[in-house]
């Protein structure tokens, strides 16, 4: 069965703490605090964007798998704030990684759920023998407006797999769909921050369709919570996929591990895949991990997953998220908004 | 057509030198050249392109420019250093990102290369990539 | 092989000169050095500019400067060798001199780049490193020099401090010279406090981008005020980026004339101080000081005027500002005033060498005169 043969990911060094951000826009921080369980959010540097990160995600994963980069089959990538309306950073990381020319290359755009897509779609190429193997990437530097909530979360960070028919060190057993029109949160052209519906984005939005996938997938699968070692939600703050899991009736520590949007903010399409990431750094060899992402809009991913023990020797070939957690530069908000170009300029 | 300024040919043709630091080595004397050249010192014409993106560097020396040219006047100062690439001893003089500190350079030496913007041509033109360095996580 | 003369000079001091495009700097010296020749007559026009085309946006620079003084016959062609363009066209106009192939021939020096605000010049300045692969990156002049500064600042020892020496010598040089930019004495408390351009290097410590234009004209026959022979030129070349070289902290091209200094004995030089480790390391490059010496040499005043050997009694580019291809036209016209005694008495000298230096130590070019009585 096919599966992932290389993570990788990358945030940038820089962050932002929520109690500043709500020192500047005159909230409570505690408040803040207690709203999110967000403590601090990555910031992309003056020279980062959602391609940047792409390509050191990318690299990482193809470090771990260590096929060659003229092994790939197809590049896809997911991302809602991709640096151009017009033109792709697929393309830009076939230049990137070196990967051959006579491949599949293209972005893919459904809020933060659409790298989980194109994992999916990635499995079922390798799985029906067209393709060996694809370099799936998730990357988002996303824009809150300033003062607002999402100015407490949206940050930046890329998760990157390449999917695998053979030499994988996770087996993606089987995954499992649930989508609705459901406008919770959205973007219009030429808009520079998406709009909400505030609370209109927990229970009929990000609840009901994190709950239908995970149930979804459990029923045809014929598992149980107590069948999985690891739950990995969307995490936009860190209460929704705590609650999530306690709805799906998972304990809190089989939710910690995969847990990392307290100390990176909401990465978007990077966000419960920079979970996985974390919980393949430390999961145990026969670990089975349940994935479930989310994109407004609205829809869900669930994939249900088994680490082999193939997944130890790969460790050591690209950095930890762990390590990249604790190397760490903060900034104020006057250099968040410098680095953020939320200062107006004519160009 | 909106107006932008850099001729995107002049990018394009440099994308193998700039996102995979591709290097020219002299199959006779075994010299590395980056920036590539056509013809080694040893007179030898016979070029192979290597990638040095995957090797090992260090810091040689660096300076914190503060009086920059007009694409880096957002990110003033800017950090310029030399780098060393271990097994080909090539060196580079680039830019140094991601620098908390500058006594973080006399102390970290070892520096990973970093893809990043180098320019955005205005709010119509390309958005310019290239590599540069940053002191590497020890440990 | 005929000999050379310099059959007369003009200069203007740099400056801001927002009331002149390059046509009216270069004119202004070219009408100048023709009528001090004597006539108009003249068989050929070399303008040394490094920026015309780009701060101008003008190509054939030369016959624009031609259709403003109506020399509207003179066969002309523009020089480019960075800011090394002065010495790279006087040495041309030497060769055609010595040659046979013209008897007079007038050089203009000449660049304009105060038009440009300073991040645009310090981003037009930045295309004397590799504009693909240095420029592209933020690399600019200063930060090489600042990157050569520290490098020899560690290998002897030296501090900040001993190095800014330079720039207050020169200021204390340009005391008497009506044609420096820069005449107020400045200490190396004012550089220290001064704003830093790239580490070590402080905005005091460098040479300030000017407009600014001369003219020299040579000939096969001397004139009749003065008798300047141009008795020698070449050009060295180190085509190679600073980061390739074995020791940053050497100007390479430099040392291939040091057997110039016995060879004519010289003891009035001009040197390109565009930043003061170009001075220290020139010293050193032509063994007019031993190798990690000469800050010390310049503090104790060794190459102050009246002493045996006078080491840019202009000022230098320091104080008569880095006007980019012009620079070398300014060294020259100083060192014949020097030659001459004429506003610049520094004492009797009868050889003097003038170089310039192209970027990072990429080229030099070298020129050698001699007063004959
Ligand atoms: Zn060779």
């Amino acid at each position: 069965m096919a599966g992932i043969s290389g993570w990788g990911c990358y945030i940038p060094r820089y962050r932002i703490t929520t109690r500043e951000i709500a020192r500047v826009w005159g909230d409570d921080p505690l408040r803040i605090r207690d709203l999110y369980l967000i403590e601090e959010k990555t910031v992309e540097s003056y020279d980062e964007d959602a391609t940047t990160m792409a390509v050191e995600a990318a690299r990482r994963a193809i470090a771990r798998s260590a096929i060659d980069p003229e092994d790939l089959d197809a590049i896809l990538v997911g991302t809602e704030s991709k640096p151009y309306a017009v033109k792709p950073i697929a393309s830009i990381l076939i230049d990137a990684v070196g990967a051959r020319y006579n491949i599949q290359a293209v972005d893919s755009e459904f809020a933060c759920k659409a790298a989980s897509d194109m994992m999916i779609l990635a499995l079922m190429s390798v799985i029906n023998g067209r393709y060996r193997n694809v370099l799936v990437v998730a990357t988002d530097a996303s824009q809150g407006e300033p003062g607002e909530h999402l100015d407490y979360s949206a940050s930046a960070g890329s998760a990157a797999f390449v999917i695998s028919r053979d030499n994988t060190c996770v087996e993606v057993e089987d995954f499992y769909s649930y989508c609705s029109d459901t406008p919770d949160f959205w973007r219009r052209e030429c808009c520079p921050y998406p709009a909400h519906g505030e609370g209109f984005t927990g229970e009929p939005a990000y609840f009901r369709h994190i709950v239908s996938a995970a149930r979804g997938l459990m029923e045809k699968m014929g598992l149980r919570p107590d069948d999985f070692d690891y739950v990995v939600l969307h995490q936009p703050n860190a209460r929704f996929p705590v609650r999530a899991a306690s709805m799906l009736g998972f304990p809190i520590d089989k939710v910690k591990p995969g847990l990392v949007v307290d100390r990176i903010g909401n990465t978007y399409n990077a966000s419960a895949l920079l979970g996985l990431v974390n919980v393949l750094d430390q999961a145990r060899p026969g670990s089975r991990i349940l994935l479930v992402t989310y994109g407004s809009g609205a829809g869900s991913n669930a994939m249900s997953m088994i680490v082999k023990d193939s997944v130890e020797e790969r460790r050591g070939r690209a950095e930890r998220l762990q390590d990249m957690l604790e190397t760490k530069i903060y900034v104020d908000y006057s250099l968040y908004s410098r680095f953020r170009k939320l200062i107006k300029m004519l160009q | 057509m909106p107006a932008y300024t850099v001729p995107v040919p002049r990018y394009w043709r440099r994308i193998g030198t700039y996102y995979r630091l591709e290097a020219s080595r002299c199959r006779n004397c075994g010299r590395v050249y980056y920036p590539p050249r056509m013809r080694c010192v040893c007179g030898c014409k016979d070029m192979e392109k290597i990638r040095l993106l995957g090797g090992k560097f260090q810091l040689i020396d660096f300076t914190v420019l503060h009086s920059v040219s007009e694409d880096f006047e957002k990110q003033k100062p800017i950090f310029v250093g030399i780098v060393e690439e271990s097994s080909t001893n090539v060196r580079i003089i680039t830019q140094i990102v991601d620098v908390a500190d500058v006594s973080d350079l006399e102390k970290s030496r070892e520096v990973e290369p970093v893809f990043r913007v180098v320019k955005r041509d205005g709010n119509v033109g390309i958005i310019c990539y290239g590599t540069k360095f940053r002191p590497k996580i020890v440990g | 092989m005929r000999k050379v003369y310099v059959l007369s000079y003009s200069l203007m001091t740099a400056g801001r000169h927002y009331d002149k495009g390059l046509r009216e700097l270069a004119g202004k010296v070219l009408l100048d050095a023709l009528e001090r020749s004597g006539s108009y007559d003249v068989d050929m026009i070399v303008l040394a500019s490094a920026l015309s085309d780009v701060v101008e946006e003008q190509l054939l620079a030369s016959s624009i400067v031609c259709e403003y003084l109506s020399l509207e016959n003179v066969p002309n062609i523009r020089v480019e060798l960075g800011d090394a363009s002065s010495g790279a066209a006087l040495r041309y106009a030497y060769e055609l001199v010595r040659t046979g192939a013209v008897d007079k021939v007038a050089v203009i020096c000449a660049d304009k780049i105060a038009d440009l605000v300073s991040t645009r010049a310090n981003k037009v300045l930045s295309y004397l490193c590799d504009s693909t692969y240095e420029s592209y990156l933020g690399v600019t002049q200063a930060a090489q020099a600042a990157l050569m500064t520290r490098a020899y600042m560690r290998r002897f020892d030296y501090r900040y401090e001993d190095i800014a020496m330079w720039s207050v010598k020169m200021h204390e040089h340009a005391q008497n010279n009506p044609h420096a930019a820069m005449r107020r004495k400045i200490s190396v408390k004012d550089i220290m406090s001064s704003e830093v351009v790239s580490d070590p290097i402080r905005l005091f410590d460098t040479a300030v981008p000017l407009d600014g234009a001369s003219c020299i004209v040579l000939s096969s026959e001397p004139g009749r005020e003065f008798k300047i022979v141009l008795e020698y030129s070449s050009t060295a070349c180190c085509n190679a980026s600073l980061c390739m070289r074995p020791e940053i902290d050497r100007l390479y091209t430099l040392e291939r004339f040091r057997d110039l200094a016995s060879k004519f004995s010289p003891t009035l030089f001009e040197l390109c101080d565009k930043f003061s480790i170009f001075g220290i390391l020139g010293l050193e490059a032509l063994g007019l000081s031993e190798r990690g010496k000469a800050p010390r040499a310049i503090a104790e005043g060794m190459f102050d005027p009246g002493s045996k050997v006078v080491v840019n009694a202009s000022g230098g580019l320091k104080c008569m500002g880095y006007t980019v291809g012009a620079c070398g036209g300014y060294l020259t016209c100083c060192l014949i005033m020097e030659l001459l005694q004429d506003k610049l008495n520094v004492g009797e000298h009868s050889v003097g060498l003038v170089c310039d230096v192209a970027g990072i130590d990429r080229a030099s070019n070298v020129l050698i005169f001699r007063r004959e009585s």
